[in-house]
């Protein structure tokens, strides 16, 4: 009997998905209706439940950030990066609780990448604000987040650094002419690639490449630079003598949306009954357009430059998954064990004190239970871009109406920008709805 | 039934541990409150403190005086950058710092950069708007002698749950004429935060 009530408080504590319908905030995005998004999200908190508070700062963040609403944006994902790290201490009760329902009752905690681009949109809101060392402030915590995964997983092959996000920290330290500094992050950033190139098949940019050979002029590392770059490499450079005359405008496109979760669930038929097992796959949305290119025109001058691949969030979160699907397998069928030991356990129970339909029915009942009760962990920031490009120009000071060109001919404008000599300046723009 | 009700007061017990509720209660604010790890307002006072000490005792004051006839001198705030790894408002103690020497009676402070635009825009009204007698006219601002600026720094050690946090904040004066610095004041503050891994 007392098995039968253990079963019946697990019913009760387990947690469920959350219910937040993503597919109307897509409409809203898509319809440009920014008021109406925010509103849905300030309403939708109980429908996010109590366990995806996380995912529900971060939503929200990056819908003020898209909204132009950077100042907003920058305090979400202040609390978000303050929540995630106070989730770094896990709940003994909830764990074990968990190996005998679902990992929906664990608060949820963001994926490694996912606590990374807290950092990085924290970072870029600041800098839509013009407060580029509040921006740098996030990019040193980015770094601090990145030395813990490069000492926490060592060697192996998984995502524990973020080629963008040092790129970002490079470009901000030069623009305060700290070039040392800035060809520290810039050459990060080209370690990076590296492992980019292998795990998620990203090329080094051009862009990185003509930025740490320009700074390691003033940095006094041209020599080892040189070394640094390939050879066959085309790099159109401009040295830094000249980029001090001039202006340096950055196109940040955000691409396409990040892969939705989605359950794999299946059961196995064995002696003692059904066992259930489900596992979370990645569903990637590949976007229609993956090139684009930044026109920059003015009364004196006009270019055109060509955006690059930085971060390819897609394949870095199928990939991040992958790393980890040993683990999650493995604790489904350490859960789907513990169900059925509890299920086998009560039925024996109540057909000792009722008799052998009700122990019968108390097995079909638990196993219906069971089988419910599993489900897979499919919280996900979903609200990220799937990739980011950017492009970079050095134009002569002055006044530029930015458009932008994407592959399939479309061109979208963007607002005016005024740049002075040696001063650096950010657009953004998205192609996520 | 004992058994019965003894699990049902757990299920119980279990809800109301979950429900929020909210306490407020009002604490000098000098009293040192350390919520989570993060740079606070006990932080920014003990800089302020230490940094209004140590710049009124140094000898660039009486130097001053001693070469300007015992006139003040005037200071205007320049740029505190702050290049931590956390976003810290560096205006509370910079602010304090401003009070705390003016109120001195030792130090004169004319407004900065953020301050004047604002000034100047008034003046330009005035003088259209207010009448000949009253309105204050263009070049008669007083030109200062020093710039305060300085920078906020931090380096962070982590290991698990156990990190140390180091912020050093530097402030320099600068005499505006001569580029020569004057004065530099220096706090070091070191936390060491411990999070545990494993909670109930």
């Amino acid at each position: 009997m007392k098995n039968f009530f253990v079963l019946l408080i697990f019913l009760c504590v387990s947690s469920c998905a959350p219910k937040f319908n993503y597919d109307s905030l897509q409409n809203a995005m898509a319809s440009k209706d920014c008021p109406g998004s925010i509103e849905l999200l300030k309403n939708s908190q109980q429908a996010y439940g109590p366990k995806a508070l996380l995912i529900h700062m971060l939503d929200s963040g990056m819908i003020h950030f898209q909204c132009d609403d950077p100042k907003e944006a920058t305090l979400f994902f202040q609390n978000a990066d303050h929540l995630a790290q106070d989730l770094w201490t896990k709940s003994f009760s909830k764990e074990a609780a968990s190996f005998v329902t679902n990992d929906f009752i664990l608060p949820y905690r963001g994926e490694d990448f996912e606590r990374a681009m807290i950092c990085l949109f924290s970072a870029f809101s600041y800098i839509k604000l013009g407060e580029f060392d509040e921006a740098m402030a996030d990019c040193r915590r980015l770094d601090i987040i990145l030395s813990e995964y490069n000492a926490q997983y060592e060697k192996k092959n998984v995502y524990k650094e973020d080629a963008l996000g040092r790129y970002i920290s490079g470009v901000l330290s030069e623009a305060d002419k700290e070039f040392s500094e800035a060809y520290i992050f810039y050459h990060d950033a080209l370690k990076a690639f590296k492992n980019y190139e292998e795990a998620y098949g990203t090329p080094t940019p051009n862009y990185l490449l003509e930025d740490l050979l320009r700074v390691s002029i003033p940095a006094d590392r041209k020599s080892e630079a040189m070394n640094l770059v390939p050879g066959e490499r085309n790099i159109g450079m401009i040295d830094h003598r000249t980029s001090r005359t001039l202006g340096k405008i950055i196109l940040v496109h955000l691409n396409g949306k990040a892969p939705v979760k989605i359950e794999n669930k299946f059961s196995v038929v064995t002696a003692t009954g059904p066992i259930s097992i489900a596992f979370p796959d990645y569903s990637v949305n590949p976007p229609a357009c993956r090139t684009s290119r930044m026109i920059l025109s003015s009364p004196a001058h006009s270019c055109e430059v060509e955006t690059e691949l930085f971060e390819d969030i897609n394949r870095i979160a199928v990939k991040d998954l992958e790393d980890r699907k040993f683990r999650i397998t493995a604790k489904a069928i350490a859960r789907a064990v513990a169900k059925q030991a509890v299920v086998q356990a009560s039925s024996k129970e109540m057909e000792k004190h009722y008799g052998a339909m009700a122990g019968l029915m108390a097995n079909i009942a638990g196993n219906v239970a069971a089988s419910a009760l599993e489900r897979a962990d499919t919280r996900s920031w979903r609200t990220l871009p799937g990739e980011i490009y950017i492009a970079r120009s050095f134009v002569p000071p002055g006044e530029y109406q930015i458009n932008i060109e994407l592959c399939d001919g479309y061109r979208k404008d963007l607002n005016k920008i005024s740049v002075k000599a040696g001063e650096t300046k950010f657009v953004f723009c998205d192609t996520m709805y | 039934m004992k058994k019965f009700f003894f699990l049902f007061s757990i299920c119980v017990s279990l809800i109301i541990s979950g429900c929020q509720t909210v306490t407020t209660s009002r604490v000098e604010t000098d009293a040192v409150t350390d919520v989570g790890d993060k740079w606070n307002d006990t932080d920014s006072r003990l800089v302020a403190e230490e940094m209004i000490e140590d710049a009124l005792e140094r000898p660039w004051l009486s130097q001053f005086k001693q070469s300007n006839n015992q006139k003040n001198p005037t200071v205007i705030i320049g740029s505190v950058k702050n290049r931590s790894h956390e976003h810290i408002n560096v205006r509370t103690f910079v602010r304090d710092l401003e009070r705390a020497l003016l109120n001195s009676g030792e130090i004169d402070f004319v407004a900065g950069k953020s301050e004047r635009d604002e000034i100047r825009d008034e003046r330009f009204d005035q003088a259209s708007n207010a009448s000949e007698d009253t309105a204050k006219y263009d070049g008669e601002e007083i030109g200062a002698d020093f710039m305060l600026n300085g920078e906020l720094n931090s380096i962070i050690n982590k290991e698990g749950g156990k990190s140390v946090k180091f912020y050093q904040i530097n402030l320099t004066l600068i005499d505006i004429s001569k580029n020569r610095k004057v004065w530099i004041g220096e706090k070091k503050i070191k936390k060491l935060i411990k999070q545990s891994r494993i909670g109930f």
